[in-house]
């Protein structure tokens, strides 16, 4: 039986099929990516969008956190400086309840209670990269300010909203405390406890009442302190959740998509075998023939 | 008894038919390289006998015929594999092309979509931020080029697709016009097909090439050839071929028109019937997915947007571009409506700080606003969709391919040229031409011995 005499078309064919795949090798081990586009995996190339949205959605809530962390400290330490302050005025107020001290003593009591009290005013009014901590959701409106109105000389203009935001998938913290449920709207609170203060001691009555008052409030801001300490636990555990998960989407990432190097370039070694056998064989066939026997 | 004259018109009959031999085989090595060029043999053939009263005598051996070998089934059966290989061939070309646009190694609408929730999100913990709100301005306009970008890459594809179906269109005819002539020479010849080696390797040569342009269907009857379009349209009758339109119809599509008779959705087979493919119903199917994707996102967002207050106590407002009516086109404008980071509502009450608003138009990313679908994952259902096309193509090309291979190896074996079979033919024809030359040299000498009988003066 007759074979085709034409072997070099044969060869050819292959020869184009063998240089197709070492470029695809070369290409997968230079670039380090198995998928270049999603013929090369259609379903693989479907779950790497899934997942690569995952991990960008993993890494984003890491540095939401990072932000809420700092903003948090910063509000935990204006806190700390006002619970001093509380502690400075309680101490003042037990002094100031001694009724056999002089008027220049109560005098010298209520200016240091005056400058309590300032002292609280400016913490009220404490800031973090531009936004006041303690305004509810007015960030740019300066909260407490001075108003002839308020009997305490003081009122609140922030709002008393918080704001919620995501830390992980539908995992929600509360980002602020409103200054309102802190220090008070001016006619309560904590500023109406140090003004009550500053009268008892300069009238010389109603010191112990007005003391026990700041006591009230030492506590409301411990309470608020415990606030931010809980959120701010929550965030270091959402943390590190959150960096587990994005090590491993990490991985299920390479495994869809990065080459394995040790294999690709196994194949590649033997797909240049290949060619080279097959560029012999090239040479070789179409070479002889009967003519060449010919007398 | 035959004379001696008889047996010398028998032996010049020999070198007659040998020198026919041996042009066969000088023709056949010739053609060693030319496409589509069948092996021809010189049959041969014993002349016919008669009776001369007393014997048979025999009248030596003429050259019958010359003729080709070749298989004609095997020739259709080759042009029907080559219509498919045609066919898938440039549908991988098209949508490679496709494939690039959605490759994860560069930035892809999937990716923009990503930045942009992302940048919301960053948002959150501080929503008066000014450059934080820039960054999400930012990330908008990305995402509305790469929109675009992506439904313009697809929209060129289309065009450039339109001109490769004008080229082969054009192809066509010239090819078809070629037949029809070979046809005319053929049937005008009188001989059958197996003895006009030329005109019908060419003949099939243009029909393998018809075959990678258009699916086509070859009846061989008495008044020559016909080839027909898959519905049975005439393109070529004989002597006389059809000429095949293109034109573009008012959706935009391709058709394709014999005589005024549109083939279009019969098409199968043939580079023009992959081309039509991918261009008139693949490429759309995309494109309207990704506008599909664009258009809910947009008035989902904006529906969310229009919700809350930007940073000058603005509500209602649209931050995107409303997307057009029924969704079509709506990548290709995609575009950012408003034109300043303050202008983005993310406050539920009006207070500067409140991120609410923010929130719920973050929580887009997680709802199924496009078709129960979240944009990801219509992105990646449509991902899959677009490798999926060009995959099964890939692998059905790879089969055909084998196929074609396979059949052009079986056509190669029965009809190539082999150098060493007509080397031998060569030499036995050499042979048997000196054979009947030394034949005719002894009957000459023997006439002359003959015509000298008697003369005695005669010198032999």
């Amino acid at each position: 039986m007759r074979v085709n005499p034409d072997l070099r078309s044969a060869l050819l064919a292959s020869l184009n099929r063998v240089d197709a795949n070492q470029q695809t090798l070369l290409n997968q081990i230079s670039s380090g990516v198995r998928i270049q586009t999603p013929a090369d995996d259609p379903a693989g190339a479907a779950s790497l969008v899934e997942v690569q949205a995952e991990d960008a959605a993993t890494e984003q809530y890491v540095a939401s956190t990072n932000v809420l962390e700092s903003q948090m400290q910063a509000a935990d330490s204006a806190l700390n400086s006002v619970g001093e302050a509380l502690n400075r005025a309680l101490s003042l107020g037990a002094q100031g309840g001694d009724g056999t001290l002089s008027d220049s003593n109560r005098s010298a009591i209520g200016n240091e209670l005056g400058g309590i009290k300032d002292q609280l005013l400016q913490l009220g009014n404490s800031s973090f990269q531009g936004k006041y901590l303690f305004a509810g959701t007015a960030v740019s409106t300066t909260p407490y300010v001075s108003d002839a109105t308020s009997p305490t000389g003081i009122s609140y203009r922030g709002n008393d909203a918080a704001n919620q935001v995501e830390i992980g998938q539908n995992y929600w913290i509360q980002s602020n405390v409103p200054g309102s449920s802190i220090f008070g709207d001016g006619s309560d609170g904590i500023f109406k406890a140090i003004s009550d203060l500053i009268t008892a001691v300069q009238n010389n009555s109603g010191v112990n009442a007005a003391t026990t008052e700041i006591g009230t409030m030492i506590g409301q801001v411990s309470s608020a302190r415990v606030q931010y300490g809980n959120a701010m636990n929550q965030l270091t555990s959402s943390q590190g959740m959150l960096n587990n998960d994005h090590v491993q989407l990490q991985q299920q990432i390479n495994n869809l998509s990065a080459t394995d190097i040790a294999k690709a370039a196994s194949d590649l070694a033997t797909v240049q075998n290949q060619r080279s056998a097959l560029f012999n064989v090239i040479a070789k066939t179409n070479s002889d023939s009967l003519f060449n026997y010919l007398p | 008894m035959s004379s001696l004259f008889g047996s010398m018109s028998i032996a010049s009959g020999a070198l007659l038919a040998d020198q026919a031999g041996i042009g066969v085989t000088a023709n056949n090595v010739s053609n060693l390289n030319t496409p589509g060029c069948s092996r021809q043999q010189a049959n041969l053939q014993e002349g016919d006998s008669y009776f001369n009263g007393s014997v048979m005598v025999p009248t030596g051996v003429v050259l019958q015929n010359i003729t080709s070998v070749r298989d004609n089934v095997l020739e259709l059966r080759l042009q029907n594999e080559m219509q498919q290989q045609g066919s898938l061939q440039a549908q991988v070309n098209a949508l490679s092309d496709v494939n690039l646009e959605f490759s994860t190694q560069n930035a892809n609408v999937g990716s923009a979509i990503n930045s942009f929730f992302n940048s919301l999100s960053n948002l959150a913990p501080n929503p008066s931020d000014p450059s934080l709100r820039q960054s999400v301005l930012v990330s908008a306009q990305n995402l509305a080029s790469q929109f675009q970008s992506t439904s313009n890459t697809l929209t060129q594809q289309r065009f450039s697709l339109g001109l490769q179906v004008q080229q082969a269109v054009a192809q066509v005819n010239q090819t078809t016009a070629q037949i029809a002539q070979l046809n005319q020479k053929i049937s005008s010849s009188g001989l059958p097909q197996d003895q006009l080696g030329t005109y019908v390797d060419q003949r099939n040569l243009l029909l393998e090439n018809l075959s990678s342009l258009i699916g086509n269907q070859v009846v061989t009857a008495d008044n020559g050839l016909t080839i027909t379009a898959p519905d049975g349209t005439a393109l070529v009758v004989g002597p006389q071929s059809q000429t095949l339109d293109v034109m573009t119809d008012a959706n935009s599509n391709l058709q394709l028109s014999i005589g005024g008779h549109d083939i279009t959705n019969t098409l199968s087979g043939g580079s023009i019937s992959g081309l039509l493919q991918a261009r008139d119903q693949q490429i759309p199917s995309y494109l309207s997915s990704l506008d599909s994707l664009a258009s809910n996102l947009i008035t989902s967002f904006n529906a969310a947007h229009q919700q809350g207050y930007d940073l000058n106590g603005n509500t209602d407002v649209n931050f995107f571009v409303p997307a057009p009516a029924g969704g079509t086109g709506a990548a290709a404008s995609f575009a950012v409506n408003i034109t300043s980071a303050s202008q983005i509502a993310a406050s539920a009450d009006g207070t500067t700080g409140s991120n609410s608003n923010l929130n719920a138009m973050i929580d887009l990313s997680n709802q199924g606003i496009i078709d129960r679908d979240t944009p990801t994952d219509a992105y990646s259902n449509l991902a899959f969709q677009v490798g999926c096309d060009l995959s099964n193509a890939q692998s059905d090309l790879q089969n055909t391919e084998a196929m074609v291979q396979q059949l052009q190896n079986q056509k190669g074996a029965l009809s190539g040229v082999s150098l060493d079979e007509e080397a031998s033919n060569l030499m036995q024809y050499q042979r048997a031409y000196e054979a009947a030359a030394r034949v005719l040299t002894v009957l000459s000498d023997l006439t002359q011995v003959s015509v000298n009988l008697g003369n005695s003066n005669a010198t032999v």
